[in-house]
This record gives structure tokens, C-alpha cells and sequence, in this order.
């Protein structure tokens, strides 16, 4: 008996990079898994990272392919899924969602840290290092960077950390001195990146460039960058800490360093194979709501993610925040 | 806060630098076939994607890269006058149908480089962090923005000697001014057209791999790159050569130090607000000169 | 099945915007590229309206067609001066400062954000019905797309419509007949950017999600060539377009491209389609009137 799980990713436009390579994660788990009740296939769809097209694929895949579980990525497609799995009685697990309303309603998950643990965790972290005058550069039309900034303004209240300058830009910008110029000259003692490649590591580079040597950091960032070694030496937090054996696997695979999402996208499906063949019996396939409330009674699961991963009652995974510091060109967790 | 205005105005002249690469071929494809070329923009992706492919997948030299690179942009700007726009031109079609064509054109090449190397970001230089820097007046400029600024005014230099003192330059002129005059006199139009989408790609061509020496390129690096081009030609005047670099220098004046005053983000918007300003209270550029 | 009536809605909504769209590029001849904007203006509208202020789905696309109607007003007087190419870049900026202003303005969009949470119409006054399944809303969308198909219609066969085209083949001569033709041109804009907002509501109500990235340039240059590919002038001619365009990307996804670069792929359709359509087919499918 097969059953099909449907997964709708960026898969073109501009997030297809994390897309593909979550797309690859998600093949490599079922790789991994063996010995299974049912035969499982993958459906996957490409929906730019769109909401309507996230609509429409979830549409195609739940009354073409008749999938029994779904996959997203992202708050845009979350968002617009989730009244869509409501409505049609499909479990489906968001692993990028940075707005935990994507998880609202029974047949919703999101396996993603909330923004708001990344947020205490590097205020705390801020408060231990007695740093107190913070910059930002912010990339503005990324969700998943205003969701953390927005939880990082609440965290900061009624602290004595001061956000000094906060920068904003528009993913495809090139170009950060004039930026770069106005806050040189500010008492900064630490600046947060909050952009991915490549405004990340180009923003870095034309801080430096410019003179700005103060210590930089970051909410999720560096970590997937194209150019690691940038960043010897600084500290940064992370969302729930990649195993390695994940890590070492998916570069042994594939020649290329597992990106932001992609350990999220390991363990979902597996978590929809494992709530899948907890409740079924291998000759009929589960009706939806079995699977769904196997989904959310899921326990000492062990991932790429870490140890006894579980959903919350609102069906956001249990996971915590991390710091972490590269040492030696890798990450290091510190604390 | 007056140590940032030197800075301000060193990027402010990079910028517009790189624009006026793109506004001088844009201008001098309009001043003769009189559309608006909006496959302009991908060409100068092409530029930087030839040099890309030779530099990293080939592992060419710099100097090889770059020219495999400017042949390519002015291949395909050369294919598409030969294959699209000129017998379009011949079917008698307007401008507006020109324009449309062009945008698809842009649209489809823009994927084929998506396909064949991937939506990613890549970066044409090669000792990345460690570049030297300069200090100017209290701004400071990276090694690979002064070549490209040299780069620039030498391209603008020459493209005003070829203006004036050749024949190519004066029959370009010449259709420029009224294509029927010339053809009745007895220039080669198609020809002289031909050369004119060479030499203007291939100039974008250079525009497109000096950004991917200074930050890097994407697939869809063409259309940004592109409306900031026609900006600074509409603000220098249609069709005015000189006047297209003008308008990007104004234009990437008024950009950076809008962000200074305003904010980041808000950059698109400003750019566009200068336009709409300019074509609606000087819509013959600055130098207003009638067409 | 639910697979065809989401496409179906699609198609309901695209169509509005394509008829609306029709009336200025087809009927009247000017080459607009911001209607990406007016959508996005209704869809914000109404996710506003409702989320924030509880108001009812029916009043918020009225509110929606109110807002949109005085931006319109104002960007047709803007872009009112300005002839052909011209037009259509100016258009392009306005498009692109709206989008910006999406994207920036937080405090009133939520910016990348987007705004969840859109609850579908809803009918009081005692009926207290929900149009929450999708073949309710599909019926809903489809008789307010019909009703625009239909204003449409009487429009551009009403003396007004003749006018527009008259206006679009050559203005100046109705012009020394006496008609103020910025009048006619303002009119029919705004009438279609309301249109495009209503489409706009509806969406936003059916996928109860909106982010700025539906209503880029992108938007307003796939919504041209639909028209373009159906037929110019022609209200059928712009539901043809609509249902190819929209099942186009669905076929492609049965015909078995890796789906890595299906979407890539489409672009390279679409692009060339462009090209094809104006090299050889500039009045589209249906349509009677080449660009």
C-alpha cells in the first residue's frame, strides 16, 4: 500500500536556493528511513514561495495526488495553507514559519523555533556580556527576519539595552556604505546581522572595509552562509542545533553544507512517516484525523534537530534557542 | 555628522559610475531604433555570466573572462537586433510593440541563465575580504571600484571620440536625427544599427561584470540594473548621450543621499519619485533639449 | 473536485483584472504597467478592513474601489501628460512605489509579513450566511466577474467606448472634433483600476492570506500579456487569455518537467510567447487592434 505525502517548496524564484536544498533533506530522510508498514512517495511541487501558488499546489496535491500529509515552507505559503488544510482535514507541518499563526487550528504544525525564544535568549546573552548600545542591519521585506526584530523590540523593554541604529535595506541590495556611513561614527558596541547571503556576508565585508571593526552577531544568519570563516570568533544565536551526524551526512551526500530549514524539513517527514505507520496497519492507509492526532501526540521522537522533539498543544514544536560561536571556520555551541 | 558626506558622495559616484554604463548603451540603442530596449538589462547579465562561467568554471584568467564576457553581451544584443528587432522594424511596428517584444525577450533569457546556473548568488572576484582600500577626502573606495570608475569614464571618453570623429559616429548621429535623411543619403542603416547594438551591449556587457567584481550576480540582476538605467536617461534627456551619464550621477546622488535622510528600505521608491518629478516638471531631462 | 474550482476562482479574479485592463491598453491605446498596483490596493483594503476593524466583506470592497479610485485619480493625472513609452515607465515607477510602500509602511501592512487571517464574505442581516466553502465563493466570484464583463461591455460599446477608440487611433484628430480627451483617458482609468481592486478584495478574502509579493511589477506585466496573448480590444478575447495563461503553469506541471525548473521553464513560455505574439501576432488571439 502507498501512501503519498505531499511537500510544496520554493523550488524556483528567490528563495529556490534553501528550497532545493531542503528539497534534497527531505529525500535523504526517506532514504533513511527503512523498514516501513507502507511504501511512501514524495510528491513535490514548486510554489515559488508565493502564497497563491501555495494555494494552488496544496489544491492539486491534496485533490490530484490524494496525499494523506503536507508539507510547507514558510510563513507566505504557511499562512495561506493553513485554511486549506484546515478546511480539508490535512495534517500539514510548516518547517520555516516565523509567524506561529501558521500553526493555528487543529490540522497545523510548525517545527521551527518561534522567534520569540531567539529573541530572549540573545537579549539574555546581550544582558551576561553587559553589552548595551546595539545596531542593526535588517533586511526589511523578509518575514523571517521582521518576525525575529519584532520579538527582539519586545524582549528588549524594560531592559537597559539600547538599540541604537537600525538599518533597514531591501533584499537585493548591493550597495550598504551610505548605510555603512551613517552609524560609523555611533557608539555601537555590537552590530546584528540580520540578513542572509548574500547581503550578509557583503554587508560584513563593506563594514570592515570601511573601518567599522566592532563586533558583529546574529539571529540565525551565520551559520548558512556562503563564506563562514567571515565570521571567526563572533557568537550568535541559533534556533534548535543541527545534529552532526545530520550535518556530516548531507555534505557526504551531496557536496554541499545543509542550509536554514533543511534539518527542519529532516525531521517533519519523518515525524509524518513515524505518526503515519504508528497508526496504521500497512494495508489500509489512515483516515486523516488518525494521522493528524498521531502527529500531535508525537514523542521522544530523536532527529537531526536533537533529542524527544514533541508539538505543544497549539502544534509548535518544543525546541529551544542556542548560542553558538565559530570556532575554527564551524559552529560551536556555547551555551 | 560631516564626516559621512564624503563617503556619500565617493559611493554616490561608484553607483552612478555603473549606471552610466548601462544609460550610454541604452541611450545610443534608442537614438536610433527609437524604442526602449528593455533586454537591455539582461544583456549586462550576460556580460557578467559570460565572465562568471569562463573565470570560474573554466578557470580562464581575469582578462580572458572579462572580454569572453563583453563578446557574449554584444553576441546576444547583436542576435536579438538581428533576429527580433530588425524585422520588426521592417514589419513596420511601433515602439510600444517593440517594447513588449523586448520585455519577453528579457523575460525568457532571464530563465534560461536561472536554468543553467542556478538562481544563486555568486561573486566574479576572486581574494574576497581582502581587498585593498583607498582613502579619499574621508571616504573610502575598494581597489576593484577604482578600476571600475576608470573603466567608466575611459568607455565614456572613448564613446565621445568614436561620436565625433569617426564616420560610424557621424552616421549614428545622423540616424539619430532622422533615419529617413539618412537612408536617403545613403547610410547603411541596418548596418550602422548592427554596430550601434554591439557597441551598446557590449557596454552594458561591462557594467555587468563590474558589478560582479564589486558585490556579485544573480539571474534576475537585469531588470533593477535596467530601470535604473532608463531613469538616468529620462532625467538626462532621451536620446542625449552625455546626458544619460549626467542622469545617472544625479540620479545616484540624490539615491544615496535619500537613504542618508530618509531610510534604506525606501531606496526603490525615491528613485522612481525623481523620475515621475522629472517627467513631469522637466520632461526634456535636465538639459532640456527638444527632441 | 476542489483542485478545479480553486482554479476556476483563479480564473474568476484574473479575468477582472485582465477586462479592466483591456479597457485602457486595448480600447484606449495607452500602454499601462501599474495595475498590479490597483489589485494590491483592493486585496490590502479589504485585509485591512476586516481584520483590524471587523468591517464586512461587501462594505470593504467598497472601500477598497473608494482608496483605489483616488490613487487612481491621481497617478491618471500624473501619467495623463505623458504619451507611449513614456507612459508605460512612468507606470512602472508608480507601480514600484507602491509596492514599496506595502513592503515599508509596517505599521499599516505588517510589510513581508503580510496580513493573515481574512475571513471570507459574509452575508448578515439575518441570513448569516459564510461563503466558506470554495464552490460558494467560486459562484460569488463568478457573478461579480460576470457583472464587470459586463460593464465592460456596455462601456466600450456605448458612445464613451467609441471614443476611446478614437482616442487610441489617432487622438489628435478627435481632439480638433472637440473632445477633451484627458477626460475620456482619466474616466476610463479610474474606472478600471477600481475594477482591478475588486479583484483585489477577492482575493485577499479567498486566500484569506496577502503579502506585498503578489502585487510586484511582476503582477502587472503578467496581467498585460494576458491581454496580449487574448486578443487586444476584446473582452473575450481577455478571458481567453486568462484561462490559458492561468491552466498553462497547472498543464506544465503534469508534462513532467523536473520540477526545479518548471517555473523557470514557464517564464522562458511566457517570454517567448511575448516575443512570438508581437513578431508575428500583435493583436493577439482574438483581438482586432495591433499595439
Amino acid at each position: 500500500m502507498t501512501v503519498k505525502i505531499g511537500v510544496t517548496l520554493p523550488l524556483t524564484g528567490d528563495v529556490a536556493m534553501l528550497g532545493q536544498n531542503s528539497k534534497k533533506a527531505i529525500e535523504m530522510a526517506m532514504e533513511d528511513i527503512t523498514d516501513t508498514k507502507y511504501n511512501y512517495e514524495i510528491v513535490f511541487e514548486d510554489d515559488q514561495f508565493k502564497p497563491s501558488v501555495g494555494v494552488t499546489t496544496v489544491n492539486k496535491l491534496i485533490s490530484v495526488d490524494k496525499v494523506s500529509a503536507l508539507l510547507s515552507f514558510g510563513s507566505p505559503v504557511g499562512n495561506s495553507v493553513n485554511p486549506v488544510a484546515e478546511s480539508q482535514e490535512v495534517a500539514h507541518i510548516n518547517f520555516f514559519a516565523s509567524d506561529m499563526n501558521v500553526a493555528n487550528g487543529l490540522y497545523n504544525f510548525v517545527n521551527y523555533t518561534p522567534p520569540y525564544k531567539d529573541a530572549k535568549l540573545f537579549v539574555s546573552e546581550l544582558q551576561r556580556r553587559e553589552i548595551k548600545n546595539l545596531g542593526i542591519f535588517e533586511v526589511q521585506d523578509n518575514p523571517g527576519a521582521a518576525a525575529i526584530t519584532q520579538a527582539l523590540e519586545e524582549e528588549i523593554k524594560g531592559t537597559d539595552i539600547n538599540i541604537v541604529a537600525n538599518k533597514k535595506f531591501n533584499t537585493g541590495t548591493r550597495d550598504f556604505r551610505t548605510l555603512i556611513s551613517e552609524v560609523k561614527n555611533e557608539n555601537i558596541d555590537i552590530y546584528l546581522l540580520q540578513a542572509s547571503s548574500p547581503e550578509l556576508e557583503i554587508v560584513y565585508k563593506q563594514m570592515r572595509e570601511m573601518g567599522v571593526q566592532v563586533p558583529v552577531t546574529s539571529i540565525e544568519t551565520f551559520e548558512f552562509s556562503s563564506d563562514i570563516s567571515l565570521f571567526e570568533g563572533s557568537w550568535y544565536v541559533n534556533a534548535a542545533d543541527p545534529e552532526k551526524w545530520f550535518v556530516d551526512e548531507y555534505i557526504s551526500r551531496y557536496s554541499d553544507s545543509p542550509k536554514f530549514g533543511a534539518a527542519n524539513g529532516y525531521d517533519s517527514i519523518q515525524i509524518i512517516v513515524r505518526a503515519i505507520e504508528k497508526v496504521g496497519n500497512g494495508k489500509t492507509i489512515p483516515t486523516n484525523e488518525k494521522i493528524r492526532d498521531s502527529i500531535q501526540n508525537t514523542k521522544s521522537f530523536d532527529g537531526a534537530l536533537g533529542k524527544n522533539l514533541k508539538f505543544d498543544d497549539d502544534g509548535i514544536v518544543v525546541s529551544d534557542a542556542v548560542v553558538r560561536e565559530i570556532q575554527g571556520g564551524s559552529p560551536v555551541t556555547i551555551k | 555628522m560631516d564626516s559621512i558626506i564624503p563617503q556619500l558622495i565617493v559611493n554616490s559616484i561608484i553607483a552612478g559610475s555603473i549606471y552610466s554604463l548601462v544609460a550610454l548603451g541604452f541611450n545610443l540603442i534608442f537614438g536610433t531604433t527609437k524604442f526602449f530596449n528593455l533586454a537591455h538589462g539582461v544583456v549586462a547579465a550576460i556580460g557578467g555570466y559570460g565572465a562568471f562561467a569562463m573565470l570560474k568554471m573554466f578557470d580562464q584568467n581575469i582578462l580572458i573572462s572579462i572580454i569572453f564576457g563583453i563578446v557574449a553581451a554584444a553576441f546576444f544584443g547583436w542576435l536579438s537586433e538581428k533576429l527580433i528587432y530588425r524585422p520588426m522594424r521592417k514589419n513596420k511596428s511601433s515602439g510600444t510593440v517593440m517594447l513588449v517584444a523586448s520585455l519577453g525577450l528579457f523575460t525568457a533569457l532571464q530563465a534560461v541563465i536561472a536554468i543553467i546556473f542556478t538562481s544563486q548568488f555568486k561573486t566574479l572576484s576572486t581574494n574576497v575580504g581582502r581587498t585593498k582600500v583607498y582613502e579619499i577626502f574621508g571616504g573610502i573606495i575598494t581597489e576593484t571600484q577604482v578600476v571600475i570608475l576608470v573603466t567608466a569614464i575611459l568607455i565614456m571618453i572613448g564613446l565621445g571620440l568614436m561620436m565625433k570623429f569617426t564616420k560610424l559616429g557621424k552616421a549614428i548621429k545622423a540616424i539619430s536625427d532622422d533615419e529617413e535623411v539618412a537612408k536617403i543619403v545613403g547610410i547603411n542603416t541596418n548596418k550602422v544599427i548592427a554596430k550601434v547594438f554591439i557597441i551598446g551591449s557590449a557596454i552594458a556587457g561591462v557594467a555587468g561584470i563590474a558589478i560582479g567584481f564589486d558585490t556579485g550576480i544573480e539571474p534576475t540582476m537585469g531588470m533593477g540594473l535596467l530601470l535604473k538605467g532608463v531613469i538616468a536617461v529620462i532625467i538626462g534627456g532621451v536620446g542625449n548621450v552625455y546626458g544619460g551619464v549626467a542622469g545617472a550621477f544625479f540620479l545616484s546622488f540624490v539615491e544615496n543621499f535619500g537613504i542618508w535622510k530618509i531610510s534604506g528600505e525606501w531606496k526603490d521608491a525615491i528613485a522612481f519619485t525623481v523620475l515621475l518629478l522629472f517627467l513631469i516638471f522637466r520632461p526634456g531631462g535636465i538639459f532640456n533639449k527638444k527632441k | 473536485m476542489e483542485y478545479l474550482i480553486h482554479l476556476a476562482i483563479l480564473i474568476s479574479i484574473w479575468s477582472m483584472l485582465a477586462v479592466s485592463l483591456n479597457l485602457i491598453v486595448g480600447y484606449t491605446g495607452i500602454l499601462s504597467m501599474t495595475h498590479a498596483a490597483f489589485f494590491g490596493l483592493g486585496a490590502y483594503a479589504t485585509a485591512i478592513s476586516m481584520t483590524i476593524h471587523d468591517i464586512n466583506f461587501f462594505l470593504s470592497v467598497l472601500i477598497g474601489i473608494f482608496v483605489t479610485g483616488v490613487v487612481a485619480l491621481i497617478f491618471g493625472l500624473i501619467l495623463s501628460r505623458f504619451r507611449g513609452d513614456i507612459y508605460a515607465i512612468a507606470s512602472f515607477g508608480l507601480n514600484i512605489i507602491v509596492f514599496s510602500i506595502f513592503l515599508n509602511w509596517q505599521e499599516l501592512t505588517r510589510g513581508p509579513l503580510g496580513i493573515p487571517g481574512i475571513s471570507r464574505p459574509e452575508i448578515g442581516f439575518g441570513l448569516d450566511f459564510i461563503f466558506k466553502s470554495n464552490l460558494h465563493f467560486l459562484i460569488l466570484v463568478a457573478v461579480f466577474a460576470f457583472i464587470i464583463y459586463l460593464i465592460s461591455e456596455y462601456v466600450v460599446n456605448s458612445s464613451f467606448g467609441r471614443v476611446l477608440q478614437a482616442i487610441r487611433e489617432k487622438e489628435q484628430t478627435i481632439q480638433v472634433f472637440g473632445y477633451k480627451t484627458h477626460f475620456f483617458k482619466l474616466t476610463i482609468f479610474v474606472i478600471s483600476a477600481m475594477m482591478a481592486s475588486v479583484a483585489g478584495s477577492f482575493f485577499a478574502s479567498y486566500i484569506t492570506f496577502i503579502d506585498p509579493s503578489t502585487f510586484s511589477l511582476n503582477e502587472s506585466i503578467f496581467i498585460l500579456a494576458i491581454i496580449i496573448l487574448g486578443g487586444l480590444s476584446n473582452n473575450k478575447g481577455a478571458f481567453i487569455g486568462t484561462v490559458f495563461l492561468i491552466l498553462l503553469p497547472e498543464i506544465l506541471r503534469f508534462v513532467g518537467f523536473p520540477t526545479d525548473i518548471a517555473a523557470q521553464m514557464r517564464q522562458i513560455v511566457y517570454g517567448l510567447l511575448l516575443v512570438g505574439l508581437m513578431m508575428y501576432r500583435p493583436q493577439g488571439l482574438l483581438g482586432k487592434f495591433r499595439l
